[in-house]
Parts: structure tokens; sequence; C-alpha cells
């Protein structure tokens, strides 16, 4: 191709795209350039002094990171001027930096131990005294060891573009600089940790994987955070049958290295100690341990009486649950002839993809939200709610100037780089959109995002105002749990004649409520006194306390499987950690059934996983994907479900923040702590 | 005063800016100036006015000095112990005022009336050893006036020597008070910036300024008209020029006399440089100490509007300028161009890479020339008297007169107009009669505390920028730091190495940790305990810091450290070895 | 005849001075059980875990030793110090520390791994037992005493309810 620009890279010669920078062309060569401040996806600092390359002709050495290839280049990355300039730049990084590796965190994946030895010399000559500075706790996650910090800003600069927080600044000057967070003694942020993921050094460091172990103790597990319903993967550190931490530092994944506190911090309610660790049974009015075989004989035989005296058996479905386990819990439901099936719904999925039938690619991932040239968020915080998809945004943002149309009740995050916000009432925001039209229809391909406001007429009036328009468009229809799509793809909604959630709590002819992994009565009453409650949970919910039974379940990091996220994008979850006493849902239905003598199939989640593929629509997709961690997109229209049995009426947002999580994020301490520490109400 | 009252003048002041965030500084001193000192509520209103983070608010406040996060005495004093000051006694004069007043640097008395900090060059080393009292330069602060200071008296006016003859710039200093409009027309004020607005064009103006030879007076010598002509002719963005009056080089007071005293030379030649670069906003950036002088400045800028030489339709010829002064406030790396440029925008000083050149992309984004006072003040000379003639003045490269500050060991500190190509030797002992006391010289720093250190055999070379390069040293600043031979080098460099330490931005990792370094070795050395490696090892950390870094400050930095130990080193070797300081003589270091 | 004679007896006195020698000379064969064996100064025996001067643990939990172990027999869990607990001179501290003696090759990686002198060889050498489980000691187990005249500064607590 001629608008290649050639040059040449330690005698070699290369092409690269005009514009390329120089550490990154190097990279692509298989020729590695080492650098602190540089970091992809953030602006350029050139701070670090690292990366400094010889090129021909140039009077000093030049910074490779903000350096772009010129034709005819010279580059030379070994020479012995650049060998020297990496030794002296690292002892001048260790000047002030304390030689507490053995103690510190990072020790063992530090870019400055690795760097030092590749790069550094072997001694120091330095020998006067150290700049010291105690150790600082920001907020319940984050601590922050000054003596440690190299001043790369990488810190300063994911906060600030990334999060879109500015939460962090450097303080003084000199070598007293220092990173020093917004409120002076404390931070008052999203506590994403995507600080201390991302500090090269152990200056800032992690207060739940504090001094826990070492990253080389651990086993990594990949799966996903079973929090919102973003789908960011998240790696589990595994120790000893305990997860020390979770981030994603190897970039697998739809998220890249993006986590929120969930996914990073809040995996901790699997160890609570109201955790479930056997099953409950209610004796004389009160629930009491039992054995799970005495339970599930219970379970099974008071089933069998109900269907055969065709009794009405009413199944709520968990929006946590993997898709293997809500396809046999929908099969379960076949098997014993209920219609009354349903879960919460959080997002109209089913009036959107009624509307939008017979249109291609209509559905966007979370990729698409970083590469389209306009997105149109409708009635969601998403800074709050979904995390993720608004980094995705504000990623395309910075990186492709996107342009951004905000419809909202109040003020959220992305009104800082909106093209145009707009506020309006929920239910209202249809109105306000269509004055965006002229914006829209010149701002190049769309992606809609819309939260749970926006269901029924006023989404299908949403759907056709876009495709008015005339541009590309594509949605994102908010749903709020890890798996609320896949629980509505694989049919936990009711079926012909059955009821829904609500009218199964208000008939008053119930005869049993089987809740798996969900708490209805936290808000509601039950209005059958007689109804036999079945609960599987991981806790005591408010549920679990009216049922007569309760099974404890096994979390997402308990189990293998695969989730939704909802975007439509399949991804598999991997097992961490077994808990002891609790059993994944799927083996619980399996016992159930086995106990009443149903034949549901295999209860294994590959071979469900294939009878998915084989039967759900939209679940066709290749195994190769996901089956290496990857993230497969259902496609183009999805589900099991008639549009018939969905109403919009149903629907209801889980309206929870950043900082909680439904029933899970009750039980999580370090969610509690961070809502309770200084600068709550930044949280509320 | 709330902050609530405030807001009205903020308000105000967001307005003169083309980015509200541009605004920051003069909103902190606004706050400062007003509550005294800048609280933690006032960092969230600012951050408020400006939709800044307070996180970035409070990055300014700790990164520039003259900031106070807590509130201080109703009076604050602030001795300058630089190196131009240390060489006439500063050291003494605070250790007197610390007994008289019984705190230390960076203590307020007990009654609350003085607060007491230590601080690096104020740029008035005419009057060494001196002191900033409030807003007021004092000094020489000798038997007499270090008296008047400890007794609490009113301090007269400082008389130091100033050239009053010309030919280009300094023939209005003679007026104590400054040259005002009056004055100024009257002296042939505003011709040239007359002709360059209605008979000239831009082009013609570059090629005059071209061929005066006329160059960065700053410090890097960089030719005027060749600088300007990179501004791309055809932007859709606005231009602007940047007037940078941050004067901070240890050794040098030129652009203080030229705010003070002759303001209008200023803004006539802004006027002349915003003509011939197209720019209609001009800044002029004037560093934070300088209280008096931007005061003096504004008052030069209200008359030129009065009188129709600044704003809309100049002299009706549709050309337009508005000039905003623009206060630092304490950060020596402001005074580097582009550093300038980004605390202009509301950022602390954190030189930028290059390119982009600022005449490409600087202020704002936009082309944006930045040029230093005293280049500008030459400009109305080369318009009225032709470039022939300035040109004559100066070297075959460099044409002109220039300020040269000279301080020091000499018999008259002073500022000294001479021709571009005055040779060191006559600057010191014609015009700054000599050394004072009979004493022998023993090393000269001609540049302002950056450039390398000359022995008393090199002063025979001539002060233009070439001929300073070519004997290994540079012209930098022109300002001569004089220095007799009961001078201990490493004294010297201990106040050179802690200046850098101190006004490093903290940025690029080579001079944030080597000036920090290179000042502590420094330092034992000093108190007596240096090792025989030291100084090999200094000379290799300076090598090392040197080229690799953004701007040129770890350049500066290292210079001296080089210099000072290749010239003079069998005398830190024998502070090293002994532990005894050759200078002076004394047991155990230089000084008790 | 004679000549047998005096061979003979030459015989025996070569024999016998041999004997008469290694008779004065000292005794290598030990005496064990019945007195403690001597060991080289350098023999890699049973793990020794040291105190500094203070008393407080040299172990800061680095987990190198581990790391090092080509048998894989250390066992650590690491605990941060505060100013209540306070157990080593570093940040952290090992509230768990296991060599299992069923695994363990004496090689001496963790000795020479170890930053801060914290795990050296002993001489015990005793390693004998019934059951497998009892070879797996603990930090307890392994770790001097504290010396004489010297108090820790912060002496173990238990930890709030609830923590």
């Amino acid at each position: 191709m001629s608008d290649l620009v050639k040059f040449t890279l330690d005698g070699r010669e290369l092409q690269a795209a005009p514009g390329t920078l120089v550490i990154d062309a190097a990279k692509k060569a298989g020729i590695e350039i080492p650098a602190f401040c540089y970091y992809e996806g953030l602006s350029l600092q050139a701070a670090c002094r690292m990366c400094l390359v010889e090129v021909k002709g140039a009077p000093k050495l030049l910074a490779a990171c903000t350096l772009p290839v010129a034709e005819n280049m010279v580059i030379e990355t070994e020479s012995p001027t650049v060998v020297d300039a990496r030794k002296f730049t690292l002892e001048f990084l260790l000047t002030n930096h304390p030689l507490d590796c053995p103690v510190c965190d990072k020790g063992g994946e530090c870019e400055l131990q690795d760097m030092v030895f590749r790069y550094g010399a072997g001694e120091s000559r330095f020998t006067e005294i150290k700049h010291h500075v105690d150790e600082k706790q920001w907020s319940p996650v984050v601590f922050f060891d000054a003596p440690r910090c190299i001043l790369c800003y990488r810190c300063v600069r994911i906060c600030d573009e990334g999060m879109g927080v500015k939460a962090l600044g450097v303080t003084n000057r000199g070598a007293y600089s220092e990173i020093t967070p917004n409120m002076g003694s404390h931070l008052e942020c999203d506590e994403c940790g995507a600080c201390i993921d991302i500090c090269p050094v152990g200056a800032l460091t992690s207060g739940i994987y504090r001094y826990q172990t070492r990253p080389w103790e651990m086993d990594h597990v990949g799966t996903i955070c079973t929090h919102c319903g973003d789908g960011c993967k998240t790696t589990l550190g595994v120790r000893n049958n305990e997860i020390i931490r979770g981030n994603n530092r190897d970039r697998s994944g739809i998220n890249g290295e993006f986590l929120c506190i969930k996914g990073r911090y809040a995996f901790d309610f699997i160890n609570h100690p109201d955790r479930l660790q056997s099953p409950l049974m209610r004796v004389n009015g009160k629930l009491e341990e039992v054995s799970w075989s005495k339970a599930l004989v219970a379970v099974a035989q008071k089933f069998s009486e109900i269907k055969a005296a065709s009794g009405k058996i009413g199944i709520i479905g968990s929006n946590r649950t993997s898709n293997e386990e809500n396809f046999y819990l929908r099969k379960f439901a076949q098997a014993i002839g209920t219609p009354h099936l349903d879960h919460r719904r959080t997002g109209d999925i089913a009036t959107l993809l009624d509307a939008l039938s017979g249109r291609a690619d209509a559905l966007a991932t979370a990729e698409d939200l970083y590469t389209a040239q306009s997105v149109l968020v409708v009635g969601a915080d998403l800074a709050q709610q979904h995390p993720f998809l608004a980094f995705q945004m504000r990623a395309n943002w910075r990186h492709h100037q996107s342009r951004t149309f905000v419809v909202t009740q109040g003020p959220v995050r992305e009104d800082a780089f909106a093209t145009r916000n707009l506020r309006a009432e929920p239910g209202q925001e249809i109105d306000a959109v269509t004055t965006l039209a002229d914006d829209l229809k010149s701002s190049g391909d769309l992606i809609v995002v819309f939260g749970d406001s926006i269901r029924g007429d006023s989404l299908r009036k949403l759907v056709s105002f876009i495709a008015s328009l005339g541009v590309p468009a594509k949605y994102i229809c908010l749903l709020d749990y890890s798996n609320s799509r896949g629980a509505f793809d694989m049919g936990l909604i009711p079926g012909d004649g059955g009821m829904s959630a609500p009218e199964m709590l208000a008939a008053s002819d119930l005869d049993a409520l089987w809740v798996v992994g969900a708490n209805p009565l936290a808000d509601a009453a039950l209005a059958s006194q007689n109804a036999f409650v079945v609960v599987q949970d991981l806790f005591l919910t408010e549920t679990a306390q009216r049922a007569d039974i309760v099974l404890p379940a096994a979390s997402a990091y308990e189990k293998t499987g695969t989730v939704t996220n909802t975007c439509g994008q399949v991804q598999r979850l991997s097992k961490a950690l077994n808990v002891m006493g609790a059993k994944p849902d799927l083996d619980i239905f399996h016992l159930i059934a086995r106990g009443m003598r149903l034949d549901l199939g295999p209860a294994q989640p590959d071979k469900i996983f294939s009878e998915i593929r084989a039967t759900v629509k939209g679940y066709d997709i290749p195994l190769p994907v996901i089956a290496t961690g990857g993230a497969a997109l259902t496609n183009p229209v999805n589900g099991n479900v008639p549009h018939a049995a969905a109403s919009a009426a149903l629907v209801r947002g889980s309206r929870d923040t950043l900082f909680t999580s439904g029933t899970l994020g009750r039980y999580s301490p370090i969610l509690s702590k961070v809502m309770e520490a200084p600068g709550g109400l930044y949280r509320k | 005063m709330t902050l609530e009252e405030l807001e009205p003048k903020a308000r105000e002041m967001i307005g003169r800016y083309e980015q509200p965030r541009a605004a920051a500084l003069p909103l902190l001193w606004l706050v400062q100036d007003n509550l005294g000192h800048i609280s933690s509520e006032a960092e969230f209103w600012i951050g408020k006015q400006l939709a800044m983070s307070v996180a970035h608010v409070r990055e300014l406040v700790s990164f520039y000095t003259m900031f106070r996060m807590k509130p201080a005495g109703r009076r604050e004093l602030r001795v300058c112990t630089s190196l131009p000051c240390q060489l006439r006694g500063a050291r003494d004069v605070l250790a007197r005022i610390e007994t008289h007043f019984k705190i230390r640097p960076g203590e307020t008395t007990p009654d609350g009336e003085l607060t007491l900090s230590e601080v690096e060059c104020l740029c008035a080393c005419e009057l060494a050893p001196m002191a900033q009292l409030d807003e007021h330069f004092i000094g020489p602060l000798d038997g007499d006036t270090l008296g008047l200071l400890l007794r609490g008296s009113r301090i007269p006016d400082p008389q130091p020597f100033l050239s009053t003859g010309g030919p280009v710039i300094s023939s209005r200093f003679r007026y104590p008070d400054g040259a005002w409009f009056e004055t100024y027309l009257a002296d042939g004020g505003y011709q040239s910036a007359g002709k360059a607005l209605l008979h000239m064009t831009p082009d013609q103006i570059i090629e005059q300024v071209s061929a005066a030879n006329l160059r960065g007076l700053g410090g890097a010598g960089f030719p005027a008209g060749r600088k300007w002509s990179f501004v791309p002719k055809s932007s859709p963005k606005p231009r602007y020029l940047v007037v940078n009056a941050d004067e901070g080089e240890p050794g040098t007071f030129k652009d203080r006399y030229i705010l003070e005293r002759d303001p209008h030379a200023l803004l006539e030649g802004m006027l002349i440089a915003a003509r011939a670069i197209g720019s209609h906003k001009a800044y002029v950036y004037i560093r934070g100490e300088y209280i008096r002088p931007a005061r003096r400045f504004a008052r030069a800028v209200e008359e030129a509007y009065a009188n129709g030489w600044l704003g809309k339709n100049i002299q009706g010829s549709s050309f337009d300028l508005d000039v905003v002064i623009h206060r630092g406030a304490g950060a020596y790396i402001c005074g580097e161009e582009t550093a300038l440029l980004t605390s202009l925008e509301g950022g602390k000083g954190f030189p930028r890479l290059k390119p982009p050149f600022p005449a490409i992309s600087g202020l704002f984004q936009s082309p944006t020339i930045v040029n230093n006072v005293e280049t500008l003040a030459c400009l109305p000379f080369i318009l009225r008297h032709g470039p022939e003639r300035f040109a004559a003045l100066g070297t075959l490269r460099q044409g002109g007169t220039r300020l040269f500050s000279v301080g020091g060991h000499v018999s008259r500190p002073g500022l000294y107009e001479a021709p571009a190509g005055v040779s060191l030797r006559e600057l010191i002992y014609n015009h700054a009669q000599g050394i004072r006391n009979g004493q022998r010289l023993k090393a000269v720093i001609p540049g302002g505390i950056s450039a390398k250190v000359l022995t008393a055999e090199e002063i025979d070379v001539a002060m233009d920028f070439d001929s300073l390069t070519a004997a290994g040293t540079m012209a930098g600043s022109a300002g001569v730091i004089v220095m007799d031979e009961s001078t201990c080098m490493l004294e010297a460099l201990l106040a050179a190495s802690r200046f850098f330490a101190h006004e490093s931005c903290g940025q690029c990792s080579p001079c944030r940790e080597g000036t920090g370094w290179i000042h502590r070795i420094v330092r034992r050395i000093w108190a007596g305990k240096g090792k025989p490696q030291d100084l090999d090892h200094l000379l290799a950390i300076a090598g090392d810091m040197e080229g690799k870094t953004i701007c040129v400050f770890a350049d500066a930095a290292a210079w001296p450290v080089q210099s000072y130990i290749t010239k003079f080193r069998s005398e830190f070797e024998e502070h090293v070895h002994t532990g005894r300081c050759p200078a002076s003589r004394e047991a155990v270091a230089c000084r008790p | 005849m004679i000549d047998e004679v005096i061979g003979s007896a030459s015989a025996i006195a070569k024999g016998l001075s041999i004997t008469l020698k290694e008779m004065l000379s000292p005794t290598v064969t030990e005496d064990y059980p019945d007195a403690p064996p001597k060991f080289q100064e350098r023999f890699r025996g049973r793990h020794v875990l040291e105190r500094d001067e203070y008393g407080l643990e040299k172990c800061v939990a680095c987990f190198l030793c581990a790391a090092a172990c080509p048998a894989d027999c250390i066992y650590i869990a690491a605990e941060e110090n505060t100013d209540r607990v306070r157990i080593s001179g570093g940040e952290r501290y090992a509230s768990v520390y296991n060599i299992d003696y069923n695994r363990c090759i004496f090689c001496g990686y963790c000795v020479e791994a170890c930053p801060t002198d914290a795990i050296t060889h002993g001489h015990g050498f005793e390693l004998a037992a019934y059951e497998t489980s009892a070879l797996i000691l603990r930090k307890e187990q392994m770790l001097v005493p504290v010396p004489e005249g010297v108090k820790p500064p912060v002496i173990k607590e238990p930890a709030p309810a609830g923590h």
C-alpha cells in the first residue's frame, strides 16, 4: 500500500500507517520499548522518559511514545545510548522508591520490578536518604503509599479520562509531587479501583487484596461478573478455595480491563456469615436446618402431590442463574404442566424485539458502543447503572469524537461530553427525543440505549421515530442483572393461561410457589396463606423467611454455564471455588426432578447448552467463541418467546446504583463499607 | 467578604478568557486577596465556577508557591536566599531576621503580625540581599535597611543604579515613577505602532524585524522575525500573542524595570507584534511576585485603552487588540514558553511536548507567539529608526543593545544597557565598576543561573548569543552573577542545585529525581560528609539528566553542576577530602 | 622358624600399633542416641524461623520461599500488621507458616530465597513420625523463642468480634 510510511527499526524495514507512534509500531513488530506513563487509550504524558529511542539525525534521544513514524526514519531501540538512558531513568525512578518488594503487594507483577530486572543497572549510585511519606487510606478500597509512586500519572488519567470522575490530582511539585484524592484526606468516587489496577507499581493498593497473598500464589479464573447486566469479565484470583481479588488485567472479555467496584471487589458476599450452608425446613413454624436429602424429598413429595391434584404451582425464576439453569427450569415447568412461570422483568426487551422483527443487525454489542458515530441515551443513568456501557461511550467520545445525546430525568455524568442533553420526566422522554431529529440525522450511525421507562407503546414510538431518521441504528435495551436477558430468552415467562409473578403473589388459591434466586416478597405480600413455598437462594431473604423449605444455592462464581448480557452477548461462567453446603441451582432442579421421577434429560451445563443452541432462536452461536472466553452475540432476533407472553406493564428496573446490587449487594461487606465510609453521600 | 460576594467578579474574570479554566489562577488570586488564604471550601467553589474537578484545583494551589492553604500573618516577609542574594550575605540577613522575630521560615509570629518565608530568586538582584515585604521589594538589607525592617519602620524605596541613557530601551528609565502616556507620547511614543498599523503590511514588519537581527531576549535567542513567520497565514483559528513577563531566572531583573518604568514601550511593541502575526488578543503573563510592576502595567493598559491605542479599531486602522494581564503565582518553570501556556490555560506549569510548536498550536490549541518583554520593547525603536540602525548597534548576527542585569560581588550592581556585543570584562569593570572591596574576580555566570560558569581568565568574551555559545556557556537572560575570591564554589553550587530541586515541576522522572539527588549530594559534601566518588557521581548524574526531558530545565540544572565541578575541581576535591572550605579556610564546611 | 615368629610378632605389633594409634586419635563414631550427634555448621536440617533483636518475627510473608521450593512443601497465609497486632517488622506477617516434611528435600532454596533471613536450616533431623500429618510443622513449632529480656512491642490480642 502506498499510503503507509516506511521506516527502519533496529535495522528492520517496516511500514506503518501515518501517525502511528513509534512505540506502537515497535510493539507490532515484536520489539518492546519499555514505558511507564504510556498507556494505550489514555492521553500522552511523555513524563517517565523510559521509552527514549535514538533517531538518526535527531540531536538527542526522543520519546517513542509521542513520536509518530516518519518516512525513512531510522530508529534504534537497543543502541548503547538508549540502553544507558534506560538504566539511568530506572536509577532515577528508584532513588525515592523504597526497596520493599518482599512486602509490596505488587511484587511479582510490578512493572518497575520487571523493567529493572530487564533493563536496570546492577547497582545504584544512590546513597542518600529517601524521601518518606506515610501510607494513607483514602477509602475502604484504596490505599496509597506515596514513596512507591513513580508519578506516571496513569491513575490520574484513567480517573479523568476513562472514568470521567476526576477524583485524583497531583499536588506539590518536583520530587515532592504526590497523588492526592479529591477530598484531601479521602476519596469520593466510584471506588472502581481502576487507579489501583493501572498503577505500574505498588503505590495504590487494594483494601481487599492487600497483604493477602502474592500474585503467583493464586489461580486465575476468568468468569462473568454476577452483578449488573453489562456482562464484564472478571478474573478472580483464587487461593485455597477463596477469592482473593478480581481484576481483568489480561484485557480478555468484552470489557478489556474495565471493571467497576462490583466486578472488582463485590465478590465477598460469597463469604458472608449469613450465607446459607444447609437446607432449612419449617418445623413447627420455625425454619430448622435439615439434611439435603430430607429437604429434597420433602420438596419432591409436595410438588408431586400438588401436581397429582392438579394444583397451581407458581415458579419465579432468577435474573442471575445461568441460561442452562433457566432453560432447565422451563423444561421442569413444562414437565409438571404449570404455565405459571415468570421472572422479574427489568427492561422491555420483548417489545423491542417485536418492533424490530424482520430487521437485521438491530441489536448493538458493547463493542459497537465504542465505534458508533453517535449514541442516544434515553431514560438511563448509565454511569450509575451500567458503568461499563458508560465507559465504552466515554472512550468512544475520547478516541473517535462520537456525538452523544442524552435524554434523562436528572443530570448524568454523560452530560459532560454530550453534544446535547435534555431533561424529561420518565414516560415523556420520547417528546424530547423527537426534538433531536435534526442532530441525529446528521450524526451518522446511531446506537439507541434506553432504560426501563421506555416500554410498550413509547418504545414502539421510539423505534419508528428512529427508523424515520434514515440513519443506520442499533439498540441496547438496558436490563439490570447479569442474566436478565438470558432469563427472558430461555422463556421464564408465563405460558398459555399462566400467571405473571405479581399475579402469582396475588392469587389466593396458589398451592405452591417456587422461587429460584429472587426476592419477590421484598416489596409484596403472598396472598395465598397455605401455599407451599420453596426458595433457592444464597441468603435468608424476605422471601426465604416465608418459605417452607429453603435450599442453599451456589452463586455464579461457584458454577459453570453461560449468561447473556444486556446487549445479548453470551459468555461463559467458570467455576472459581466450592462453597460448603450450597449446590448449583441446576443440581437442585435435577435432584428435585429425580425425586419426582421426571425425565428432563441430562443435567450437565454443556449438554444443556447444546440443547439451547439447537432449540432457542438466536442462540445458534459459534461454540469456539464462548469456549475460549469470548462473547457471542445472539442474532438477530432472540429468544424462545412469543411476544404475546410479555407485558410491558410488568417491566420494573432494579434501581440499583454503582454501590447496590439487589440481594447480593446487601450481603457484600465491601459495598456496605463503601456506602458508610466518608463521602457516602456521593453514593446515594 | 464571602465567596458568594466574589461571584460577580469571578464571572467577569471568566469572561475574559476563551476557556473558563484559564481563569483558574485569577480566581485563586481573587480568593486569596480577599479572604487571605484558599480554604478547602474555596477550592470547591472555584471548581464549581470553572467546571473543574476539585482535585485539579488543589493541584494548582499546591503547585504555585504563592498560594496559601492556611491563613498567614498580616504582613508577609519573603526573604530571597538565591545565589545572587546569598553572595551578598542573604544567609546572615535571614538568620538575623529569624533571631529578631523568633520564628523560622514558614512560621508566623505569635501575635499574627508577620509570616516569614524563605524564597528562591525574586529577580531583584540589584537590591541583594533583598526581601519582599508584602508587595514591596526592599534592599539591600545591609545595616541600615535591615535595622528599619526589624524595627518595623517605613523603608524608603531603594535607588539602585540603572542605565538611563538608552539608546534603545533604557532612555525612559529616568522617570522613577514610570513614563506614563503623556510622557511616552511626548517622547515620540506610538509613532512606530501607528506606522505599523496604518502603513505597513505584516510581511513588511516581519521583514524589518528580521533585518534588524532582533533575537529573542528571554534567553533562547531565537530570531524574532523568523519565529513570527512560522504562524500559519491561513488558519481559521484565532492567533494569540503572549508576553512572557514571568521573569524568574536568578540574576535577571530587566523585565521588571520595563514593566514599571516604560510600560508603554512594551504595549507599543505588542501592538507591532500583534499586527505582524495578525493577533487580536494578547495575554501578558507577569510573575506573581511582581505585584507593583503588574499594577503599573495595568495602569498603562488603561491609559492605552482610554487613548485609543488598544481596543477596537485602533487609531482608525480597523485593527483590534485586547490585552489581558494574567498573574502567575510563583513557579520558575512557567517562564518556559510551553509551561507558560499550560499555566495560562489553568493548569500546573507543565511544559509541553514540541512539536507542535506554539506558533502552530499553542494557547487554546491556536497559533501563538510567545515573546519576552524586552524583545517586544525593542520593536518601537526598530520601526522608528529603521532596522539598519538597530542592527548596527549589535554584532553581525544580533542587533541592538541588551539590558544586562549585573549582580553579585560588583561594586555597583545594576541594570546596564549596552550593545549586544559588549565584552564581559567591560561590563564588570567599566559599567559595574569592578569587584567590590578591591577583591579579585573568581568566576562569572554570564546568563542567569542556568548558564555555565566562566572563570576569571575567560571574561574577555563578547556577550552576544553566538559568542557566549562559542565560549561554552550561554547568554541566556543576560543576568550576570559575579563572584569574587571569597566565594565558595561548593556553596554557590549548593544554592544553584537547591534552586533547581525546588523549581523542577516534577513531570519528567530524570529531572524530578535528578535535581533532588544532586542537591542532596551537594548538601552532604557541604556538611563535610563528602565521599571520594561524589564528584564523579555528580558529573554522571548531571550528564544522565541532560537532554532526556521534555523541556530544557533538566539541562539547565545539569550545566552548573558540570561547569562548577570541572572548572573548580580542586576546590571541590578539597571539600570532599578534608571537609574544609579552601575559599573561606573555615573548618568543616564553608559555614558553621 | 624364628623368622616365622619374628614375622608374626611384627605383624601383630604392626596391627596393634594401628589400633593404638586409633585409640589415641579422636572418635568419629557418634554416640547417638545416647549423646547428641555433632553436625557440620552448614548441615541442612529442620528449618528454624528467626526473630529480630526486638523479638519480632523476621518473616514478612513474602512467599518467596514457597515460590522457590521445588517440592512445593511450604504453605503461608499472610496478614497485615497493625498498631495493635504487630508480629513482624514489615507491613505483614505470616499468620500461618507450614512446612510439609513429607515432601521437603532439604535443598536449601528457601533459605537462599529469603530476603529477610527469616528462615534458616537448623540441625534438627529427628523427623520420624507414625503418621504423615505429624510431619507438617506449624510456624509455632519452628519459631525460635523470644530472646530473653526482650518483649515484643505489641502482643497479639484477639480480633474484635465480627472481624
